[in-house]
């Protein structure tokens, strides 16, 4: 840890938000330290992962994720009902095999981290997620959806141990792939907030017939523990990866899927039933199940049934989440005013009105020395 | 007078405003609130639907329409899909849907039920087939669209030159695979907009309904100064290509149309207000979830108002966990509440609070009808 993010720690510590508003107690440890799994985890993200624990329990960062894949959209749309932007915009490599770096007839670049530089330079906090598309049974598509459908992949990620097979192979170069677009963002300086391989568990744990409802969770606890751990392993370790905070996204009763307090450095939760007091049962659940990480929402939305609580709902049952990051809605344009399928312009504007929701110009405050 | 009969009966049309010619005829008048996670349906029945036939088609007329609403024709007898197709659907302005062989006789014995999630029904309408007429105004050759969307027809501003706004665009098909996607784009190869975009297909045709002014211009943009729209995709061989056109007028008299009930805006407190009906089979369910509930505290209380108790079972009410089934409040089986009066008072406490502020709960039962819900602070 450098001896800057010592001092910026201590300072965050020591100074109170203003004008914190009143909630329910929380379980929140008086004092409780976070570190990096990556022992050689480099200046910016020790930085970056400090500030985040600084405010932890305090103060929330809000976040978006791109509409699809490479652009900061849904960003764009807070700004325009807002006048801020979110402090967090999460970018997702699930376009990959269109990437025109290695794809001539691609649709974008990732190569290209233009979009991801300038986000970075305004302040903004950087992360990624990885809908990892295989081919589909019928040769053609490209899917993360498991099974025997045509339009489905029966990829197997239990066969990674033989080193031999195409599963292994595919792998491999998927993720080096996805390593060479991190490298870019570590040569220049942005720490990544990476979330890769989320959802494992589907509602195997939910009902008696529940399923995993990606390739990656569907051979199981074990196939995808040793899926992340190779993961790990092969960014940090082989290519040399330092700037990530590695984010496992749990289902809330899937333990038997943490790949393990060495291999994850926070926790997260998708929550699309997203209503204040059964967050707040599943944010001390996950608080006492992971009791040395922070917990964040790391996804979440109106539902198909219910319309997410207000921010100061949430806030006020007592979650205390690093941060929550929304949905895109795919077909939204401002012309459709307050219609937005998961999180709207009035759900903005107020979670802009805590103190406590930290916006991009916030976070690049605390982030800057 | 040379037709004594014929005078009366005009003035009487003329009185009535009765149609003398053929008329898209309004069946079922709305507004019927469709809201989120296909809660709510509306049965249009089989009456409305006397003088319909094979070929005819239904048109669904729709408004505060979200971006994520879909759409379901229902056989009422069943809950199933009327055709596979309309299992689901998504709403872009009106849809116009084709009576077959196969729908013909549930509309005739059962009607339809509209359902679906986050639209508004404002009527759905009937048009003869006989008053869909169509216009060729491309022939071929026959094209076929490769796998990797390479492929496209260019199609000239001369062949566009007599489509009219609420005309139709039925691009016609045949070797169709499935995973078959069609694509409609402008000179620039750029998507008119994302209904033609990519959008799946199957069967032997695909129509794209210029209802808005603003998609007659965008096709007349796409095409200019000779260079063409293209019409694209993959997996399918295009055939020929026509003008559909409705040439019924609209029947204004709306006498025999089925009126949609009047809606009812809940009241601050009110959680369920209507007519859920709990039949003697055991059939009847009503689903409540978490979200009324949020700021409940201990104590506070449901008030459940029920009428038309059922001689023929024995009238009772339960209120179950939305997960388990079990008793709300956690006592194992469900414990049932004999109806002899007119409201439950049902305390949300300890186990039951808990449930109803995570999960919502649900109130099964038999013998009545439940009128109101209501939310009573302590």
């Amino acid at each position: 840890m450098s001896i800057l993010s010592i001092l910026l720690l201590l300072s965050a510590c020591a100074a109170s938000p203003q004008g914190e508003e009143p909630s329910a107690p929380t379980q929140q440890p008086a004092t409780k330290t976070y570190t990096l799994t990556d022992k050689q985890a480099n200046e910016e993200a020790h930085h970056l992962f400090d500030v985040l624990a600084s405010f932890y329990g305090k103060q929330i960062m809000s976040g978006v994720v791109a509409k699809v894949d490479w652009n900061i959209v849904e960003a764009e749309n807070v700004y325009q009902w807002t006048g801020q932007y979110p402090a967090l915009n999460v970018f997702d490599f699930n376009n990959m095999h269109a990437s025109k770096d290695v794809n001539p007839n691609g649709w974008l670049d990732y190569s290209d981290i233009s979009v991801v530089r300038q986000w970075h330079q305004n302040g903004g906090v950087v992360g990624c997620m990885w809908h990892w598309n295989m081919r589909a049974n019928n040769g053609t598509d490209m899917t993360c959806s498991p099974g025997d459908q045509a339009w489905e992949t029966k990829f197997d990620c239990s066969r990674l141990s033989d080193t031999n097979s195409q599963e292994y192979k595919q792998v491999c170069k998927d993720i080096d792939q996805v390593a060479s677009y991190l490298k870019l963002m570590q040569k220049e300086g942005i720490p990544v907030i990476w979330r890769p391989l989320h959802e494992a568990a589907g509602n195997i744990y939910e009902y008696t017939g529940g399923k995993a409802w990606f390739w990656w969770g569907a051979q199981g606890a074990e196939a995808y523990k040793a899926l992340w751990r190779f993961m790990y392993d092969r960014l940090v370790q082989h290519h040399g990866l330092h700037n990530l905070i590695w984010v496992w996204t749990s289902q809330v009763n899937d333990t038997a899927f943490y790949p393990g307090d060495d291999y994850v450095d926070i926790i997260g939760r998708d929550n699309y039933y997203a209503l204040q007091y059964p967050l707040h049962k599943e944010y001390e659940q996950l608080s006492r199940l992971y009791p040395t990480k922070m917990i964040t929402l790391a996804e979440c939305g109106n539902g198909d049934e219910v319309k997410m609580s207000l921010m100061g709902n949430i806030w006020q049952e007592g979650s205390r989440w690093l941060w929550f990051m929304t949905w895109y809605d795919y077909d939204y344009t401002l012309d459709a005013g307050e219609n937005h399928r998961y999180a709207s312009r009035s759900w903005w504007l107020e979670a802009f009105t805590h103190p406590y929701v930290l916006t991009r110009d916030k976070m690049k405050q605390l982030l800057t020395p | 007078m040379r037709h004594p009969r014929l005078l009366p009966f005009l003035m009487l049309m003329l009185i009535l405003r009765l149609p003398v010619g053929a008329v898209e005829r309004t069946l079922l008048i709305g507004p019927k609130t469709i809201g989120p996670a296909w809660r709510d349906r509306i049965h249009v029945l089989p009456e409305q639907f006397a003088n319909c036939q094979a070929g005819d088609q239904l048109t669904l007329y729709t408004r505060d329409v979200m971006n994520w609403a879909q759409a379901a024709l229902q056989n009422p007898a069943n809950g199933q899909a009327l055709e596979p197709q309309y299992a689901y659907f998504s709403l872009k302005g009106p849809a116009r849907i084709t009576i077959t062989e196969t729908m013909l006789p549930v509309l005739h014995t059962q009607g339809l039920v509209l359902t679906g999630h986050d639209y508004v029904i404002s009527s759905l309408t009937h048009i003869p087939a006989t008053e869909i007429v169509e216009q060729p105004i491309w022939r071929g050759p026959a094209s076929r669209m490769a796998p990797d969307w390479s492929k496209s027809v260019e199609l000239t501003p001369r062949t566009f030159r007599n489509v009219r706004v609420g005309d139709g665009l039925r691009f016609y098909f045949r070797d169709v695979e499935p995973g078959a996607a069609f694509k409609l784009s402008n000179m620039m190869y750029a998507p008119l907009e994302k209904a033609v975009d990519g959008v799946g297909v199957s069967g032997d045709s695909f129509t794209y309904y210029i209802d808005t002014q603003a998609r007659l211009i965008a096709l007349s943009l796409a095409a200019q100064n000779g260079v063409s729209v293209r019409v694209g995709g993959k997996g399918y061989t295009l055939t020929r290509i026509a003008i559909v056109r409705c040439t019924a007028e609209q029947d204004t008299s709306l006498v025999h149309a089925q009126r949609a009930p009047r809606e009812y805006k809940l009241r601050p407190g009110e959680v369920f207000h209507g007519e859920k009906v709990y039949p003697c089979d055991w059939s009847g369910n009503l689903s409540l979830t978490a979200e009324p509930f949020q700021q409940c505290r201990e104590g506070d209380e449901l008030l459940i108002t029920y009428r038309h108790l059922s001689t023929e079972c024995t009238p009772q009410l339960s209120l179950r966990d939305s997960r388990s089934w079990a008793d709300l409040a956690g006592k194992g089986d469900a414990k049932w509440i004999q109806l002899d009066g007119q409201v439950i008072i049902y305390p949300l406490t300890g186990v039951a609070l808990d449930a109803v502020k995570t999960r919502g709960c649900i109130l099964s039962g038999v013998g009545c009808t439940v009128t109101r819900i209501v939310l009573r602070k302590k």
